[in-house]
């Protein structure tokens, strides 16, 4: 199996005017991997992913897909060969059809999958003689997913894929694209606010905030790594106990990765009179980070 | 043809299909308007007026079927439609710099194919919706005319009509530039004033008449003198190519 990552980005930027979006980021995302893209409102999550596909153009670093370099013409031609992009929009051209579109997509791809095609068409309730401008967001989503999955593609690029859609309808998105990642070894980036939604199926998390990566681990090592540390102290905490720690009334808690005997040691030396140490959430990683890297 | 160059050329119709269409319909129902309103005798109710010609040369001219059709159709509607139809063909599916989402261009500039090949089939498009429309219109003039006891020349008619179309592919250059550069709303209001602005030059600048795009596109000089008139072919094809290139530079630079 080729280990080589399937995305590396070193030092990238993308600038505007005098606004940053995209600030050094280093990133590398292993191949076969299903990697969940988390950050606020304007992290740089959407321009990192149009800078992939080609849309946008770097303004200095490197990045390569499948070892392409994403700043040459040419190359970008090969990844958007091998990779598909979900747009945050999904919007389509309103005078074209379901099926026209299907069919326009299909064309660029020879390894399309008309037996998947027609499975989420009845899966995701698309009628084929439905104009794209009369899709509600939630069908264009579905046909967005379609065309992503339909295509063979080595690499899916997603942005807010399931934005738009019921409950039902995303958890069946989910499971369609977990099931192909597993039987072809897509690897997937996708970017998302639904933090429960990348716990579910992402085995892998990165984190970007500022338009650099903060954290970009596996999920199974994040949370193996970090625990939620809890002391109940008799009156209010010490002053400064810990850095980044909360504090409510008695109750002091802070997150801590590797080896939290240290800390527990500390706070009990400190006098705490009880100590909780609990396995932590990916929610509770993101907001850690989030507001660390905000300070 | 590969199949991914069908679709883009596929693509490309189902943008401008249905402005396609209808600007078809007009024009051909503009052919038939003007052979039911056919008069009697066309001696006395001569058109007083041409976009190209001045008073005095209109009523110069002999008042017959032939100068009848060519003042109605190629000096007069064929003119003022044809650049309606530039407007909508050029704004329709070209990624516009703002709101590219929402014409759904991130996803067609998110397939495999480069933005020059997406953009120049688009544009190339366009000019063949413009000369099928205005072929098949100028071809029916001359098909419908022994209806009302006249004749056409198709020679004739073929040649007002590739001017027609020499003439409007500057004006389609400039709006697929506009469109590439301004929004939508700013495009419709730029594009009406360019057609306001050569309306003007036209109608009251007597001087500026011999530049005029419009005054092209009636090849009042074919139809007074018999001759081509190639400076103004090449001019209008030149401003065309230069407006076409810059706006493939943009596309192709540009951050969606």
């Amino acid at each position: 199996m080729d280990q080589e990552p399937v995305i590396v980005t070193r030092e990238l930027r993308k600038v505007y005017g005098k606004i940053s979006v995209i600030d050094g980021l280093n990133l590398e995302v292993p191949r076969g991997s299903i990697c969940g893209l988390l950050g606020r409102n304007g992290a740089g999550k959407t321009t990192l992913l149009k800078m992939f596909v080609g849309l946008t153009r770097p303004t200095s670093g490197e990045g390569r897909i499948f070892g392409l370099r994403i700043d040459r013409s040419a190359e970008r031609i090969e990844i958007r060969q091998s990779a598909a992009f979900v747009s945050e929009d999904k919007m389509f051209p309103g005078t074209a059809t379901v099926a026209e579109i299907i069919q326009f997509t299909r064309a660029f791809y020879p390894r399309w999958r008309s037996d998947l095609a027609e499975e989420y068409l009845r899966t995701f309730d698309l009628s084929l003689n439905t104009h794209a401008g009369k899709l509600s967001k939630g069908a264009r989503c579905r046909l967005a997913l379609l065309l992503a999955m339909a295509r063979g593609a080595d690499l899916l690029l997603l942005d807010e894929p399931t934005a738009g859609l019921d409950p039902a309808i995303a958890e069946q998105s989910l499971q369609a694209l977990v099931s192909l990642a597993g039987q072809q070894e897509i690897t997937v980036l996708f970017a998302s606010h639904q933090i429960a939604e990348v716990e579910q199926i992402a085995d892998r998390v990165c984190m970007i905030e500022k338009g650099r990566v903060v954290l970009n681990d596996s999920l199974d090592e994040l949370k193996s790594s970090y625990r939620r540390v809890q002391f109940v102290f008799e009156s209010k905490p010490p002053a400064a106990a810990f850095e980044n720690a909360h504090e409510d009334g008695r109750t002091l808690s802070l997150l801590v990765k590797r080896n939290p005997d240290e800390v527990v040691a500390r706070g009990t030396s400190m006098g705490a009179q009880s100590v909780d140490v609990a396995p932590v959430t990916l929610k509770d990683i993101f907001l850690e980070h989030m507001n660390g890297a905000g300070k | 043809m590969s199949p991914s160059n069908t679709m883009v050329w596929y693509k490309a119709w189902t943008d401008t299909r249905r402005y396609f269409r209808l600007g078809a319909m007009i024009l051909i129902a503009m052919v038939v308007g003007m052979y039911m309103s056919y008069p009697g005798e066309p001696d006395k109710e001569f058109p007083h007026g041409a976009i190209a010609l001045s008073v005095e040369q209109v009523r110069s001219l002999p008042h017959d079927a032939r100068s009848y059709i060519w003042l109605h159709w190629f000096g007069n509607t064929l003119v003022v439609w044809l650049p309606f139809l530039a407007v909508a063909l050029a704004s329709a599916g070209m990624p516009p710099p703002g709101g590219a989402a929402a014409s759904g261009a991130i996803y067609t500039l998110s397939m495999p194919v480069s933005r020059r090949k997406l953009a120049s089939v688009r544009i190339v498009l366009g000019i063949i919706e413009m000369a099928v429309a205005a072929l098949v219109s100028s071809l029916l003039v001359c098909a419908a005319a022994p209806l009302v006891g006249q004749a056409f020349s198709v020679r004739e008619s073929l040649v007002h009509a590739l001017l027609a179309i020499a003439g409007i592919v500057s004006f389609y250059g400039v709006l697929v530039f506009l469109s590439t550069t301004v929004g939508e709303l700013h495009k419709a209001v730029l594009g009406a004033a360019l057609l306001f602005l050569y309306g003007m030059l036209t109608f009251l600048a007597n001087g500026f008449r011999r530049f005029s795009m419009l005054r092209l596109m009636t090849g009042d000089m074919y139809f007074l003198r018999g001759e081509i008139p190639w400076g103004g072919i090449c001019a209008s094809v030149g401003v065309a190519l230069v407006m076409v290139w810059l706006s493939l530079l943009i596309i192709e630079r540009r951050d969606y």
